[in-house]
């Protein structure tokens, strides 16, 4: 039963509507869009916009983690037109995610995994990572972070990998 | 060899001198010994690889080995094609003699440039170095008269007893006020200064036991000749523990806290330590030395329960320090050592080393690893999987994370597997930096891992390579890949004259050491031979000390001079590495067989 359950598991996406198929169901946004006209996969993606560099415009959604999960895999498709460079080197086209605990508080600082400038076509971005000891859920943010220009989303997906899958992303 | 160096090196007999030699090698039908031609001074195991550099252009593409002292061709070879570091001017070129494994005494011939020091290969060529090396901590014993019949003409009396240590008023507590004493005795000097600091103390030490722990049978037979071993325990042990027993004596047993260092206020002048009377203290409390001594005892106790009867109660006591020093460091998570900012809060400044750490992630991952290892318990198991998304890097005093790596690689076999199974995460982790070496090391121009970028020319640069080294030799242990052998190698030669400066950097080794090295102890005893086996610092582009070094270029920035602290001082962290990897080196190479290819 373990194994069965575990195989469903690492099957799953654990990011709800992760294709913005359903819009931006499930998501929480700050302006956010989805565009039928330039997507990676299916027929939609989502898309951020800034013509203010002071601003940090974004979404988010919270996954809570199955019980006793050790490694994750996050994953998304990103694109950008025109991002430009902030005050802060960390300024850009973000992916990043944050560990929260039971009650949604934030555990540690937010780590990155992607950062991007200027003009980019569809990529993929991932990061492997192992669940440390009380936490239960993972935040999920994309933002154009202190920049002006786009960010499309597509394809964001969380799931549940095992270690020997985690090993071959070091 | 010594001694040839010694007569070129003195001035008094002048050009003359240099001529007349010139004419004898001629009429001998020998070449120029060339001083562009680098190698390991000490030589070569028959199984490893082995190469030297030439740093002359030449137009010859060939090389020979010949035979000392019938001068007969033994081997030739190709020279690489030329070679250029990417971060100076210099072009190289490497004579790759690998294939070459008979024992022996040999010279290096390349036309139009000359002869190389005689150079030897065999099993024992590092032999007298690993002694040496592991005795230089007998050398740098605080609170210790060093005996004749040990020291030899570096005998000395004691100083510093740190009997009786001043609480420093950063330190004060209810049960410990300001201005009262302590007994911190013993322990070694940290460098090429008096102080001493538990930091430091922590990988030093380490260091020793994990090459303990790694090379158990080899270290029973390694003798080096140092007072009070007891029956049947390694010399590397006995003198690991002279600055345990002080690590032990630095935790404050009302609340399991630490003190990061005893120290004067000032540092002593270049004296003898017996003349150096300036009053001691110990300073703040911090998470940082808290979790060196958790780490420090927590491994001390496994190993010491192998021998009760020589230490009794000691591995206890090491885990009881361990633990309360781990619970004082839950409840002082980040209390950082911040030299200035106490200095603005006391008159009693403190003006020697700081060490002071600001990340304390590494030390946790460290500590947790060792405890872990040690009890085998689940809170520990959980403090270190917490942290195993941090990245690891080379080990240094301020970044001891990945010696938390190597201890649980160690030991996966006595870890329960809900634990084991984790180990695979720190191998592949520790495989991909060795491939990294691997790689740079077939790019490089000095055919070494060390010098693979301009960044690891820094301060205590020498025990970076060693470093490398230790990772590499890990590496191998667990794989079985030669390849990483063969780089850790390569890293030693390094240091014994296959580098820029032709110095092999250990002093007393080598046809070109130190002979002026930062170092109180060697300086002022009288004796013009400093101290033998101590790993002097390196090249350093960044040339804190503000001396005129006589070249830009970074593998070259290094000077022979009793000044320069930033790249001639001696240190127990440096020192500890080339411990390891002479030794071991030493003993995996006889078990190796075959062709070095």
């Amino acid at each position: 039963m373990l194994t069965n359950n575990y195989i469903a598991l690492a099957q799953k996406n654990l990011v709800s509507n992760g294709s913005f198929e359903d819009e931006l169901s499930g998501w929480v946004d700050y302006s956010a869009k989805v565009t039928p006209y330039i997507f990676n996969a299916g027929k939609m993606s989502c898309a951020l916009f800034s013509s203010d560099a002071s601003k940090w415009t974004g979404i988010h959604q919270i996954v809570s983690l199955p019980k006793n999960t050790q490694y994750i895999l996050m994953t998304a498709k990103l694109k950008t037109d025109a991002v430009s460079t902030g005050k802060e080197s960390w300024n850009g086209a973000l992916f990043l995610f944050e560990t929260l605990n039971k009650s949604e508080e934030k555990i540690g600082e937010g780590i990155n995994i992607a950062s991007i400038t200027g003009d980019q076509d569809w990529k993929l971005y991932e990061r492997a990572y192992i669940i440390p000891p009380g936490v239960s859920k993972i935040k999920l943010l994309f933002a154009l972070g202190y920049v002006t220009g786009t960010l499309f989303i597509d394809d964001v997906n969380l799931k549940v990998i095992s270690q020997a899958e985690f090993e071959k992303h070091l | 060899m010594k001694n040839i160096y010694k007569l070129m090196k003195y001035t008094c007999y002048g050009l003359a001198c240099l001529s007349l030699l010139f004419n004898t090698f001629l009429a001998m039908g020998q070449q120029v010994r060339s001083t562009t031609i680098l190698l390991d001074q000490l030589g070569y195991y028959p199984r490893l690889e082995k190469s030297a550099i030439l740093t002359k252009e030449t137009a010859a593409n060939s090389f020979e080995l010949l035979s000392i002292p019938n001068q007969k061709v033994v081997y030739s070879g190709v020279l690489s094609d030329q070679k250029s570091t990417g971060y100076s001017a210099i072009k190289t070129r490497i004579a790759d003699f690998s294939n070459f494994n008979e024992p022996g005494d040999y010279i290096l011939r390349i036309p139009g440039i000359g002869d190389s020091l005689t150079f030897r290969i065999g099993n024992n060529v590092h032999q007298e170095l690993a002694v040496a090396a592991l005795k230089g901590f007998y050398y740098q014993r605080a609170s210790f008269a060093l005996d004749q019949t040990y020291a030899g003409k570096w005998y000395r009396a004691a100083g510093h007893p740190d009997t009786s240590v001043y609480i420093h008023p950063s330190a004060a507590t209810k049960n410990r006020k300001a201005d009262s004493r302590i007994n911190v005795a013993g322990g070694w000097y940290d460098a090429g200064d008096y102080n001493k600091y538990i930091v430091n103390s922590g990988i030093s030490t380490a260091t020793l036991l994990s090459a303990y722990e790694d090379f158990p049978t080899y270290f029973q037979g390694l003798k080096v000749g140092i007072p009070h071993a007891k029956s049947n325990v390694p010399d590397i042990l006995t003198e690991a523990i002279y600055n345990l027993r002080w690590m032990l004596k630095m935790q404050d047993p009302n609340d399991g806290g630490v003190y990061n260092k005893c120290t004067n206020l000032d540092f002593d002048g270049m004296i003898m330590p017996d003349q150096a009377i300036a009053k001691r203290y110990v300073v703040a409390k911090g998470t940082a030395a808290a979790l060196n001594l958790v780490a420090v005892a927590a491994q001390a106790s496994r190993i010491l329960k192998a021998f009760p009867s020589q230490y009794p109660g000691l591995a206890d006591s090491c885990l009881a320090a361990a633990t309360h020093a781990w619970d004082w460091a839950l409840k002082n998570p980040k209390l950082a050592y911040d030299q200035d900012t106490m200095n603005k809060m006391s008159d009693l400044k403190v003006n020697t080393g700081a060490y002071g750490d600001q990340d304390f992630e590494d030390e946790w991952i460290w500590a947790s690893a060792e405890l872990l290892a040690s009890t085998g318990q689940q809170q520990y198991y959980d403090a270190f999987f917490a942290r195993l998304n941090a990245s690891v890097n080379l080990p240094s005093w301020s970044y001891v994370g990945i010696l938390g790596y190597y201890t649980l690689i160690r030991r996966q076999s006595q870890l329960s597997a809900a634990y084991s199974g984790m180990t695979s995460i720190l191998k592949k982790r520790i495989v991909n930096i060795a491939d990294r070496y691997v790689s740079s090391l077939k790019t490089n121009a000095y055919g070494t891992v060390m010098g693979s970028a301009a960044t690891d020319f820094n301060w205590g640069s020498n025990s970076g390579a060693m470093n490398q080294s230790i990772l590499l030799i890990n590496a191998y242990l667990f794989t079985k890949n030669t390849a990483y052998l063969n780089a850790a190698s390569s890293n030693l030669d390094y240091i014994l004259g296959k580098n820029a400066t032709g110095y092999s950097f250990v002093t007393g080794f080598g046809n070109k050491p130190p002979m002026h090295p930062h170092h109180r102890l060697s300086f002022a005893d009288g004796v013009e031979e400093p101290i033998p086996g101590l790993l002097v610092g390196g090249p350093n582009r960044e040339k804190q000390d503000g001396l005129k070094y006589e070249h830009a270029a970074p593998e070259l920035a290094y000077l022979d001079d009793v000044n320069s602290y930033a790249s001639n001082e001696i240190a127990i962290n440096w020192n500890a590495p080339l411990v390891y990897v002479v030794n071991a080196l030493a003993d995996l190479q006889r078990t190796l067989s075959g062709s070095s290819k």
